[in-house]
This record gives C-alpha cells, structure tokens and sequence, in this order.
C-alpha cells in the first residue's frame, strides 16, 4: 500500500518506560488536588487534539480507518512534544510509517495483521478507560511482547485498574466535530472482587471545520473483573464505537484558488438545500476481549487473554456506468483545460460565483437516473428474461470491509533473580477481512447492472469479459445488493518470542528474540469475466517464516544520568496489498515474493534531574527489499494498469531531543526537536501490467534513489513555555516550526519513459523529476485550564472537582500551511507536462479551538 | 459548617447533565429527501433554426450576438458512438449540428428530447460545408469550430420534454438539399451492393476511423452511407436486403452522405433488386433449394424440385393451399395461392420458376403465385418412414428437421383438454410445443392422457419451435382411452366401396377370448330406429369363441373385392349399408359399439374425423390405440377414427 496515500494521523504520547524503572501509573485519587488537576488537564488537552480523518486515494481505501486518539500526558517532553504540537502537521515519529507499531490490550495484539495498522477507530473517545499505558518508542525492552521498531503501546483497560471515578465531561469545539460528551463510571474492586466500569461517549457535529463535513458517532465501554483469589484475576471488556462521518479530500491547487479557500471540499453537493456528502465514512467494530492473570507467586505472572473483533467499516462514494463523471473537479471540468481564453475566462467566471458549479450535482444525478429507462437482455443469466425499467447511471456505493479478528495471546513474565528478568510469550492472531462494493442508494433508478464499463469498452465482441460475476450475469442489482468485486483475504501469524533482561550497578542489558510464521491467501467470491480461472475460490497460500532479534545495553552513570544503545535486526513478511497485484480482480501475485528486513540503532543519553529533564538520541534504521502495488488510469495505454513495485529500500537516520525544565517558580519551560534524514536508498524495479488482461507490458526501473520519504516534516522544533498557578489554573504557550516536508512523488513519472525526448538542459526535465518540498511552516498554540473544587467531604476525603480547560491551536490563524499531499499517478506521456495533473494538497486547519468541561467524583 | 459530601446530590447532578447532553444529541439526522422530479422547461423559441443557419456563410465562422433562442428536437445523440461530441437537433425548418464537449451526452441529451439553445454569444461555422454551432474557434492548425464546455452546457442549453417523435421525411436522392441538411429523411428501396453484403458496418479493429458504403436502389440511384468504427454497432453484420432507411443527412463538401442512429435504422429485409436466383433447370434437391437461401427473400428461375406430401390435406392441419414436401432427409413447405389437392404419399415434381423461396415467420417456403399451374402427381402411394427422434435431439438440431417425418416415441400432450391451438408435447429428454390449426378436423378431440407415439413434422413459427400432427392417425399406443362399453369386441374397420363392395370388421381388443354368443350386429337404415337387419356373431359365423386380437370381417353377400390373403369375409345382410345407415354391435342386448348414430339420418353420409363423406366411398379404420367400443358415436366419430379417403381400399382387413 502506498505509504503516499496511507498518511495517517499518529501520535502517542509515552511514559519514560523501560525495565529500568517501575511504570508510573497516575491513577490513584489520593494524591494532592493540583496533580490531579493537572493530569485532568493534560488529560483534557490531549483528548482534544485536532482528529484529522485522512483521505483515501482514488483506488485504495486503506488508512481510513485509523483515526488516531491521543494518549495520555507523559513526562518525557520529546513525545509530548510530538503528539501536542507536531500533530496537525502529520508528523510521524522518525519517519517511520505506522506499521512500524504494534500495540497490546488487555494482553492480546489489537493490531491489524492486514496492514499492521492499529485501528485506534475501535476505540476512540474512550480515552477515560484507556489511560493505563505504557509506551515505548523504539528498540527498549518490552514485558507483554517482542515490540516493534517503532512505538510498542500496551494498554490496560481491566476495570479493575481503572481510576475509581464517576466523571462527566462535556467539550465544544469547531474541528471536525463540535460537541461531545463523555460519561465514565468506575467502581474500582469491592471487597467481594468485583470491579465495574464503563464509559459512554457521544459526538457529533452537523458540519464540521471543514464545510461539508459532519461527524456523529457513539463509543461504549463496558468492563468486569472479578477477582478469585490472591492468584488469580478474571477480566471482560467489551466496547465499541460505531461512527459516521462525511469525510474531505485533497485536491488541486487550481480549484482551491477559484473556490478562494484551501478548505475547498470536492465531496458534497446541495440536494434539497441540505449538504449532502458523497464520501461518508461509516465504522463498527465491536472489540471482545477476556482476560485471566495469573500470579504465580511474587515474582512469576502468567496473562492468557483472548479476543474477538468484528463488524464493518465502508467508506461511500459516487459510481457511475457510461455517464459524464459526476466530480466536480474532475480535471477537464476546471478552467485549466480549455484552451481558449475566452472560453477560460467564462468557465472560470462561473466556477468563482457559483458555488454550485464547484460541488456535486446532486439533482442532474438523480434527474439522469429517472430519464433513463433501458431494457436489460438475459438479465440475471437467464436467457430471454428481460428487464426493462429506469437503469441508475449514477449510483452511490459503499466500499464495504468487513473484518473478523481472533487473538489469542499468552505471556509469562519471571523475575529470576535480582538481577535477571525473563519474559516470554506465545501469539495467535487470525484475521479475515471480506471486501466487497455494496449498493447504498440508485439515486431515482430502479436498478443497476452488475457490470465492468471499462472490460465493456475494451473488449466489445466478448460479452463474458464485462462481467463481474460469471456464474450471475447481468446480474440486476437493487440496494443493499453486493456488486463489483467480492472476495476474502484471510491472514493467520502464530509467533513465539523471549526476552531476557539483566540489571546490575551500573549496567542494563537485555536480548529479545521472535521466530512467527505468517500465511495468507485470498478467496474470490465471483468468477470474473476477464480473469475467469483465476478469480473464483481460493488461491495458493503464502507462507513466510520471519525471525526478529533485538538486543541493548544502558550505563547507568549515576541515579540520573543514563546512557543507552540498542540494536535490532527483523524480517518481516509483506502485505498481502503489497503481494497482490490486482486482489479485486484475480489472485495473480508479484513474480519475487519475499520478507523485507529492517536493521536498526539508536542511542542516547537520558538526563532526570529534579530540575530538568532531557533526552537526547540519536538511530539508524535501513528497511530493505519492501514491496508496492499501485493501480492507476494511464493515459498512454488508455487502461488501468498496476504498478507492481521491488527492491524498495528506505533509510531513516536522526536525532531526537527533548528537555523540561523548571525555569522559575511555577514557570516550566519544555522543547523538543526532530532532525532526521528519510529517504528511499534504491531505484526500484516496476513491473507494469495491464489490469484488464494481466498482460505485461513493461519492465522500469524507477530512479527513486535519495528521493525522500514523504508525508512528515522531517525537522520539527517545538519550544513551549508553562505557568501553572498555586491557585488551580494552569497556562501554556507553545511556538513550533516544521521544516524539510516533502510531497509524496509518483513513481511513475521517475521513468526512462517519462523523460523521453525531453531535452535535459530545460526546466521542464527537472520539472518531471524534482520531488516537490512543501514550505516550511510555523504555528502557535496556547492551552489553558483551571479546576476546582464543588464539593468536599472530609470524612470519606472524597471530593467533586469541576474542571475547565480550553486551547486554540495555530493561534495566528494561517490557513496556508499545507499539511500533507501527493502527486497524482496519473501522467501525460505524450506532452511529458507534469501540470497536467497537479499534485493535490491537504491544509492545516485555521485557527481552531475547544473548550471543555469535566465534572469527577 | 462543614459540607459533607452527598453522593444524592452529585448523582442527582449527574443524571441532569446526563439527561441535557441526551437532548443536545439528538440533533443530527441525515435522511436525505429526493429531489422534486425534473419539470422540463416548455420555451417557444424566437428564431427557427433554418434563420440561423442562415447567418452562416461557409467556410468563415460567426459569433452570434442576438440574444435569441432556437428550440429542436434531439434526432441523434452519441449513445452509440456513431456520434462523437455532437447533438443533431430539427424544428420544423430544418436541423443543426451542436458541438458539445462531453461523453455520454445522451444521459442528458437523449434522441426525442427538446432542446433550447440560448445562441448568444455561440458561434457558427461548418465542418466542410456541414453547419454546426460551437462555443469558439481554435486557430491554431487548421480553423476548426471548439464545442461548449461541460460546465457551460447549462447556460446555453435548456432541456425541454422527452419522447418527442420526429417522423422522418420520405425522399429521393434527387430531394436531398442545403435545407434538408441535418434532419431525419427516409429513402426506400434502397440496398448494399452485392461486393459489400458480407461486410460489417465499420472497422471494429479500428485500422480506419470510419467506412463508406454505397447504397443503391433498384434505378441506379446511390447514396453514401458513413459509419465510425467507434459505433458499437461496428462489428455487426450488414442487411443483405433491400428496404428503407432512416438517417441524418449529412454532407461533406458536395457529396451528400448518410448518418444511421443505429442499426435499427437500416431496415434492408426485402427482396433485393435483383433478388432473383437462376439455376440450370435441373432437378435438385430440396437440401440444395433450402441451402439457396441468402438471408432474404428471393425469386427462383431455372428450378425443379421434387418430393413426397407428408401432409394430409383432410386433416386440416395446415392453411389451405399448403402442403409439405419431403425429399430424402430434408423437407420445405409449398404453399400455393388456391388449395391444393395433392394428397398424403403423392410424389410430385415442381417447376419452380416463377415461385418465391421465403422465410415465412421462421420456416422456409416456396410460394407460388396465383395462376401457377398445379401438375399432377407422378406417384402416389410412396411411403416416407419417420424418423424415430427424441425432442432434445430434435430441438437442438431444428434446423435440420424441419418439415421432415419424426416419430417421437413415449411422449404425454398436456395444456388443454383439446387438440386445437398450443399444447405441450413432452418426453423424458424435453419438450416442445404442439401445435392444432382451430380448423383441424380433430381440433376438437380430447388430448390422450397418457404415453403416446407421435408422428407429424416441426416448423418454427416466429421464435416457437412447433410439432404438429397431420391427423389423429399419427397418435399410437396408449392403453386407450374408451367409451363407457366394457365390452371387449368392437367395429375396427368399415368399407363402403363401390358398387356391393361392403366389408365389416370386428376385433376382440382384450387379451382374453370372448364369447360370441353373446354379440348380435344390428343394422338401422336411414335414420329408423326399428332393426333393419341382424346377425348374431356366432351363428353367422359358426364359431362360437374369437381369440384375444382375434378379427371377424363381415361382407355384404355381393361384395367382390380381393382379400388379403387369408382373410375370410362372412357374408351378412346387416352390410347393405351406404354411408347413411346406423350400425349397433351388442353384447347381451346392451350397445357396446355403434357405426353412426341410431335414429338419427345424417343425410348422405355420417361425419367422421372431419370429412362430411366419411362414410361413403371409403374405409374408415378405428384408430390403433382403441381397444373398446364406445357407444357414443358423437365422441367416437370425431376421434376414434381415420377416413382413408382411397375407394375399395380392403388393404387392411383381416389384421388389426
């Protein structure tokens, strides 16, 4: 899957944690009123973190799903850094893209073996149940698994070790929802054992930021433990959170310009003087999971959990069979494409007054749809059954996965002696994902036809060759009816991992190490007509055996000072996205089938003083012989073809640094910077083919050595400034600036082909092959709270606390900060223009803001 | 005072911030209502399209700055590809070309929509003398007209009602002018030449952009017809007949040309100007005339055939005047003007010149004009043997079985009570449909309600594969279908041949003997219902049991007709019959059997299976599958026999 179009929101805040230190949980009531003022307003700082749901690109629908939700504060100021203020700009940490992470709940893997994407969409908004975290980043020792280059969550989530409270917290913001209210309650564990907790959350916004958007979504959470005995503790959670949201694209420049504003939103259109949205999200996904920790004895515990995930999530959008393209910045629509200046003039009059113009036409959907009545022969394969009635032209359809997940997960953890830790694991994880198109609405026709217009076109003598499905041809399809493609990918990994940890004086060291097997194969569910022998039922499995090794060392100076390197050598197998050329269609594979490998290092030295706190370190990460699909229109072969890409290879070198550090009474004074060098070390190999009859066409090689890795600012410095009064309210200014943010290139236009004929002395030959560097942008925030007490009872020393927090993000209100975006895949071979097709830009949000109000008992 | 901590307060509190966020949620709800249906604007235009055309000089473009509206109805649209980027539309005073950038216009543009064109600011020009109307001009290479863009089509354009129908003007080539350019004319008679019938409309491949065809009609006239090979009709096969066209006139410098919609629009079924076919005069067979057949309609010249009639002409089956020849493996149906007399198993050899070889409805046919001379047959009494032939293998090899003598064998008719119209015919491997002209002699007859053999011959008619019977003869086997008699001895055959030539036969259709003693024949003459005559069986015929399948043949005492070998004919008084007479056989003084009907005088003849003189001057037999009497004459009169209309035919008596 490209990581061009799966740019995903990511931020996790860490608590310093590794098995140096015991985990710092704050969670205990007791303590003094301002930490927990402060933690509530950390905690309702990052609970409101600007969610920037992603857009998918034209023909992959991954990465939507993963609406990432902030963690909870911790003390070590390079991450907080990281997940407060370098989020609106997608900053990913180290570059790495988010299937370097993994992350635990409740003892069982959470994380999709799909794409290795963690789905925090499950999840999301139930943060006041998910506050137990331990974070690590990078290659440092973890208990509950083997971890992962990147960031290794785990989270629990039992009911027992929640924070015994009954909150109720209301927010209001103008992001990408306005309201929410959140309703927690806690028992902590009675006497008998028993522990209860749930948490319901609610959101909505009828447009959000972003006009046309909207957002409405719930989340449950419901917990139990039950404690038998001193050894043993039983838990269940069960949670959930069903959403729907209508979603923004990126887009070009030339359209943002007439519609005079970068929030320029291509999906919706008036019908009926209400904002309708083509491209609506909509997710459910219910989480089960149990769990059984067994303690041995003081030192020897023993998790098993168990968890069960299912549900859809569908993404909606506009189909539409021999029918102008109902986009409204479809490019031969916008200005750009006429070629005389008067006509320009008049398009782009129209385009600037009316906004209409700019959005979908609802009404001329639904108006072709009604006026189009056609008789459909041999309908449904049975010869001489016609059908005759108002055929849809347009359609809106639902791009349906459906998704199954069974974790089964086992860890012991031994403390063997003073010295030495051991800790060791056993994982299944199962998943099958189902994908398939599904008819939401004919939009005033009465039925559809389950057809490929472009198999049609291509091939007009075969009429096999148009059918999705063989064995139901010309299928009449109605709402709620599956269509298109069809088909299950099935994904199994069963792993095995120790590590043992060793402490002394002055020095830590431990060794990791996991062997896994992983298999997948697909299913087809219909015979497709161009590919009839290779679409339907179930392909070959593929196996991969993998093997990951991670080891370090910290020197401890002194109580505070510390200084530590760690290594990791890991082979993993690729995505099945990544492994099949055209899933859709048939189960054809990428001819060289292998793991890719990761090699990687860090070090640092790490300062914890009363006073100040620092981090500074520095890794080198090579990540080689990855693979790459990508599906596109190309205009020289007037077809779709797939990409399918080799011999990616990627280095990730930096520096990180953090500090905080109390500057006077009461005034604390943080920062934190990213310097780091992404990109792609190779020239990777393309093996292109038509998608229509799988025929090879062509063999590249893509001059993609020393082009960055795209997506994230590759420096980012942030520097903030806190005042937290003795009299409960608590202030923070924050400046930062992002720098070396590179736009995602195609890889196709870094060809032989496409620089064809080109003469290499003009602008144009560095046109086609530059990689486009976003500007450097700065942006300001400022945070604020204040808590007090409503209530108080001396005898039970139990209290009702009110707290108030709010914070405007990009303060200056610059709307021009582009946040993200990617070259089209499309090229014009025969002008060689890349202005043909621009790259489309997302935009940081102007200034926005929210206030939020929490009452606790 | 201290405050002590009430958890009813903070709960109650709770559960009223609960119960306020509750009605704050429930703000959202997103059903989206359809649009109100489309109402099509009804403008009346204030410039025909003939004036603006007018504006137009060729070769030069114009900008048009009056502020005015054309109106037209769409007459061609792109949904087939022929066109590329253009609407044609036509008001009463002529049609204009518009140039508009887009695909699949005619999801908004349809043929038989009214268009409003709002011309200001629109341009005119032509593409080599053909007028269209643009929204720019492009000079860049050579001048050509820009279409309106698709986010303005909008502004110029207005959509009016749909359906409209233009009827397409009939012309001749030498009708064909400026004014008629761009609207729907009709040419008849018109057809491809004969080099080009085995071709397709265009190049599929797409080695060439678009095809002209010549087309002529039977004075020599032509016209050129033009085809894109991005048309999805491009593949197709073209007509090979002669007929009519409707099309876009279109022109190309000075040559006039033809513009189809689709192919529906080149109806070329006729016969063709020369649709005549010579041979060398020679017999040849009716495989070769049925090979001849090119796809329409054509004359013969120079022909003879010959065959076999395996139709019956008494059976009524058929119209009148059509018979159905069969020659070896491969029949053709022959229908004349004015009916015809050959009879089942007559050979006969036609001169086909003069005559038409015509698909009529889905078969094959020669037709013979009125005034045609009928020869006499040059044999009779050929025997053509069915071929036994299941209806699977019969429905897939159609083609080849029509008009040829099958036998299916084990197959039930189920649909009506009665022959007449459309039943289902249906054996272990399929079905088919079994068809009874309304004026069949046994339309009437009940269906056999069980396993029967059928003989007959197939056509299609339109899409309908169809069997039919010549008469209820062709309908053998069963376990019978039988009056209410329960006797066992029946009446199988009757003779009433020339002169005293009279011949009774009786069958003992059980599979036991019976016993004569017991059967009397009595005769009633001319409607009296007195006894004229009488014979007890077994004193006539001094045998006193009959074998199960046994035959008893009774003869009038003159009767002189030769016999089958071995036959024995008893000489009776109860034979002096003539056609008008009533014969009873019974069984212990009750009828089990009749011949006619007991008191009843029918005139000359009594009515059997359809023939008024069934009963004179012929044999009649009793079907085979009888194996009883029946005592109601009117039931076994129209189904249990056959007429064979041959005289003095004694061939069959003495055996069952």
């Amino acid at each position: 899957m490209r990581s061009l179009t799966s740019t995903l929101l990511f931020c996790m805040i860490a608590f310093i944690s590794n098995a140096q230190k015991p985990k710092e949980n704050i969670r205990d009531s007791a303590f003094a009123q301002d930490s927990v003022l402060i933690t509530d307003m950390k905690e309702n700082v990052t609970d409101n973190i600007p969610i920037i749901t992603v857009d998918e690109s034209e023909f992959t629908d991954a990465g939507s799903q993963n609406i990432s939700s902030l963690l909870t504060a911790g003390r070590e100021p390079f991450y907080t850094a990281a997940a407060y203020y370098f989020s609106p700009l997608r900053f990913r940490i180290r570059g790495y893209d988010a299937d370097f992470s993994v992350t635990y709940m409740n003892g069982i893997p959470v994380y999709n073996i799909d794409n290795g994407l963690t789905p925090f969409g499950q999840w999301s908004w139930l943060n006041d149940v998910m506050r137990n975290r331990e974070v690590v980043t990078g290659l440092r020792p973890t208990t509950y698994a083997f971890g992962a280059p990147g960031i290794s969550t785990n989270i629990d989530a039992r009911a027992s070790k929640q924070k015994k409270q009954t909150s109720f917290g209301y927010a209001f913001s103008n992001r990408n929802y306005n309201h929410r209210w959140t309703l927690t309650h806690s028992s902590g564990i009675s006497k008998k054992g028993w522990a209860f907790c749930f948490s319901l959350s609610r959101r909505w916004a009828d447009e959000g930021y972003i006009p046309g958007t909207y957002y409405n979504g719930w989340s449950y959470f419901a917990g139990v433990d039950k404690r038998l005995d001193q050894k043993n503790l039983l838990s269940l959670v069960v949670f959930g959170a069903p959403t729907e949201n209508g979603r923004s694209g990126a887009t070009v420049t030339e359209i943002m310009d007439l519609a005079g504003t970068h929030y320029y939103n291509p999906y919706w259109g008036f019908q009926n003087g209400k904002k309708r949205n083509a491209n609506v999200a909509r997710s459910n996904q219910p989480v089960i999971i149990f769990t059984h920790d067994h303690r041995f004895n003081n030192n020897t515990t023993l998790v098993t959990a168990a968890g069960y995930s299912f549900g859809n999530r569908s993404i909606s959008g506009l189909d539409w069979y021999n029918a102008p393209d109902p986009r409204p910045d479809y490019y031969r629509y916008l200005p750009g494409y006429q070629t005389d200046a008067a006509l320009k003039q008049q398009v782009t009059d129209l385009f600037v007054s009316e906004e209409s113009a700019r959005q979908i036409d609802w009404e001329n959907l639904y108006n072709t749809n009604r006026e189009h009545t056609e008789t459909i022969y041999n309908a449904n394969g049975t010869d001489g059954n016609s059908v005759t009635g108002k055929r849809a032209l347009y359609v809106l359809q639902d791009r349906v996965t459906n998704t199954q997940k069974i974790n089964v997960n086992a860890v012991v953890n031994s403390r063997l002696s003073e010295h030495a830790d051991i800790s060791a694991g056993l994982s299944y994880q199962w998943q099958q994902n189902h994908y398939y198109q599904q008819l939401n609405d004919l939009l005033g026709g009465e039925f559809y036809v389950d057809l490929n217009q472009f198999a049609e076109r291509d091939f007009p003598n075969d009429p096999n060759a148009a059918q999705n499905d063989l064995n139901n041809p010309n299928r009449i399809i109605r709402v709620g009816d599956k269509y298109g493609y069809n088909y299950h990918i099935n994904i199994s990994r069963t792993a095995a991992w120790s590590q043992n940890v060793f402490r002394y004086n002055h020095f830590d060291f431990f060794a990791a190490f996991e062997i896994s097997e992983t298999r997948f194969y697909r299913t087809g569910n219909v015979r497709n007509g161009l590919f009839p022998d290779d679409s339907y039922g179930r392909s070959v499995t593929n196996i991969f055996k993998n093997r990951a090794f991670k080891a370090g060392i910290t020197y401890k100076i002194n109580g505070r000072n510390y200084i530590y390197a760690n290594v990791a050598d890991i082979t993993r197998p690729p995505y099945f996205d990544n492994a099949y050329i055209s899933p859709r269609t048939r189960d054809f594979e990428q001819p060289a089938l292998s793991s890719e490998s990761i090699q990687s290092a860090e070090a640092g030295y790490i300062l914890n003083a009363p006073k100040i706190k620092l981090r500074i370190g520095g890794y080198y990460t090579a990540q080689n012989d990855a693979l790459n699909v990508l599906t596109f229109y190309h205009e020289t072969y007037r077809s779709f073809v797939n990409y399918a890409l080799s011999n990616i290879d990627k280095l990730y070198v930096g520096g990180e640094f953090g500090f905080e550090a109390s500057a006077a009474k009461n005034i604390s004074v943080s920062g934190a910077a990213a310097l780091g060098r992404y990109y792609y070390s190779s020239r990777q190999h393309a093996t292109i083919t038509l998608d229509n009859t799988a025929e090879t066409v062509d063999d590249q090689t893509v001059y993609s050595e020393n082009f960055r890795v795209a997506g994230t600012p590759q420096n980012a410095y942030s520097i903030s400034v806190s005042y937290r009064s003795p009299k409960f309210w608590f202030l923070s200014l924050t400046a930062n600036y992002f720098d070396q943010d590179w736009l995602d290139f195609n890889p196709v236009r870094r060809t032989e082909a496409a620089i064809d004929g080109v003469d290499p002395k003009t602008d144009q030959w560095k046109n086609i092959l530059a990689q486009t560097m976003l500007p450097p942008q700065h942006t300001l925030d400022f945070f604020g709270g204040y808590s007090l007490k409503l209530h108080s009872n001396p005898k039970t020393r139990k209290a009702v606390y009110l707290s108030l927090s709010g914070g405007v993000s990009n303060l200056l209100n610059d709307k021009n900060i582009i946040s993200g975006g990617y070259e089209q895949l499309r090229f014009d071979f025969d002008t060689h223009d890349p202005n043909k097709f621009p790259a489309k830009y997302y935009y940081a949000y102007g200034l926005n803001y929210f206030i939020s109000a929490t009452i606790r008992l | 005072m201290t405050k002590y901590y009430n958890p009813k307060a903070s709960l109650n509190f709770l559960v009223g911030m609960f119960a306020f966020a509750i009605l704050l949620t429930l703000s959202c709800n997103k059903k989206f209502d359809e649009p109100p249906a489309f109402t099509p604007a009804e403008i009346t235009p204030d410039l025909t399209i003939a004036n603006l055309k007018a504006m137009h000089r060729t070769g030069s473009f114009e900008v048009i700055t009056e502020d005015k509206t054309i109106g037209g109805i769409v007459i061609a649209d792109d949904e087939s590809g022929q066109f590329y980027k253009t609407i044609v539309i036509q008001d009463e005073t002529g049609g204009i070309s518009v140039n508009l950038d887009g695909y699949d216009l005619y999801t908004s543009y349809p043929v038989g929509r009214k268009v409003y064109v709002k011309v200001k600011g629109l341009y005119l020009g032509d593409f080599n003398r053909m007028i269209q109307l643009g929204a720019g001009v492009d000079y860049s290479a050579s001048a050509r007209l820009l279409p309106i863009p698709a986010p303005l089509l909008n502004q110029y354009l207005i959509k009016g009602t749909l359906d409209n129908v233009v009827e397409p003007k009939p012309v001749t080539v030498a009708d064909l002018n400026e004014s008629l350019q761009n609207t729907l004319i009709q040419l008849n008679g018109f057809e491809f030449t004969a080099a080009d019938t085995a071709k397709t409309f265009a190049d599929a491949s797409l080695g060439v952009s678009a095809v002209n065809y010549t087309l002529k009609n039977c004075s020599g006239e032509s016209i050129i017809l033009r085809n894109s090979s991005y048309a999805d009709f491009a593949g197709y096969n073209l007509p090979n007949g002669n007929g009519s066209i409707v099309a876009v006139y279109s022109v190309f410098g000075s040559t006039k040309q033809l513009n189809i919609r689709d192919t529906s629009d080149v109806q070329f079924y006729d016969q063709r100007c020369k649709g005549t076919i010579t041979g060398n005069g020679a017999i040849i067979s009716i495989d070769s005339i049925r090979n001849l057949y090119p796809g329409f309609n054509v004359k013969l010249e120079g022909f003879q055939m010959t065959g076999t009639v395996i139709s019956d002409v008494s059976g009524k089956n058929l119209p009148a005047g059509k018979i159905v020849l069969q020659e070896g493996n491969k029949g053709i149906a022959v229908s004349f003007s004015t009916s015809a007399s050959y009879n089942t198993r007559d050979s006969v050899l036609l001169d086909l010149t003069g005559d038409s070889l015509i698909n009529n409805n889905g078969s094959l046919e020669i037709k013979v004009p009125a005034g045609s001379v009928k020869p006499a047959p040059v044999a009779t009494s050929r025997i053509v043997y069915p071929v036994e032939i299941t209806i699977s293998k019969l429905t897939a090899d159609f083609r080849n079985y029509e008009y040829v003598l099958v036998k299916i064998r084990n197959a039930t008719a189920s649909g009506s009570n009665t022959y007449a119209g459309n039943n289902t015919l249906t054996d272990t491997t399929g079905s088919i449909t079994l068809f009874t002209s309304s004026s069949a002699s046994f339309a009437a007859a009940s269906l056999p309600p069980d396993e029967r053999d059928w003989t007959g011959f197939c056509n299609t008619y339109g899409t309908t594969k169809e069997f039919q019977i010549r008469n209820l003869g062709d309908v053998e086997g069963g376990t019978g279908s039988g009056g209410s008699g329960t006797g066992d001895l029946f009446i199988s055959e009757y003779v009433e041949g020339s002169s005293y030539n009279k011949y009774l036969e009786l069958y003992n259709g059980s599979s036991s003997p019976i016993d004569l003693t017991k059967y009397t024949v009595k005769l009633y003459l001319n409607g009296s219902s007195s006894v004229g005559s009488l014979a007890k069986l077994d004193a006539l015929t001094g045998l006193s049991t009959l074998d199960a399948g046994g035959v008893i043949v009774l003869k009038y005492t003159s009767a002189a007709l030769e016999l089958p070998a071995g036959v024995i004919a008893y000489p009776a008084s109860v034979c002096n019959f003539n056609g008008d007479d009533a014969i009873a056989l019974e069984k212990d003084g009750v009828v089990v059997d009749v011949f006619g009907e007991v008191g009843v005088d029918p005139g000359t003849s009594w009515n059997i299976a359809g023939s008024g003189s069934g009963a004179v001057d012929k044999t009649v037999r009793r079907i085979s599958s009888i194996t009883q009497g029946n005592a109601s004459w009117s039931i076994s009169s129209a189904s249990e026999w056959i007429v064979i209309t041959a005289t003095d035919d004694v061939s069959n008596l003495g055996a069952r």
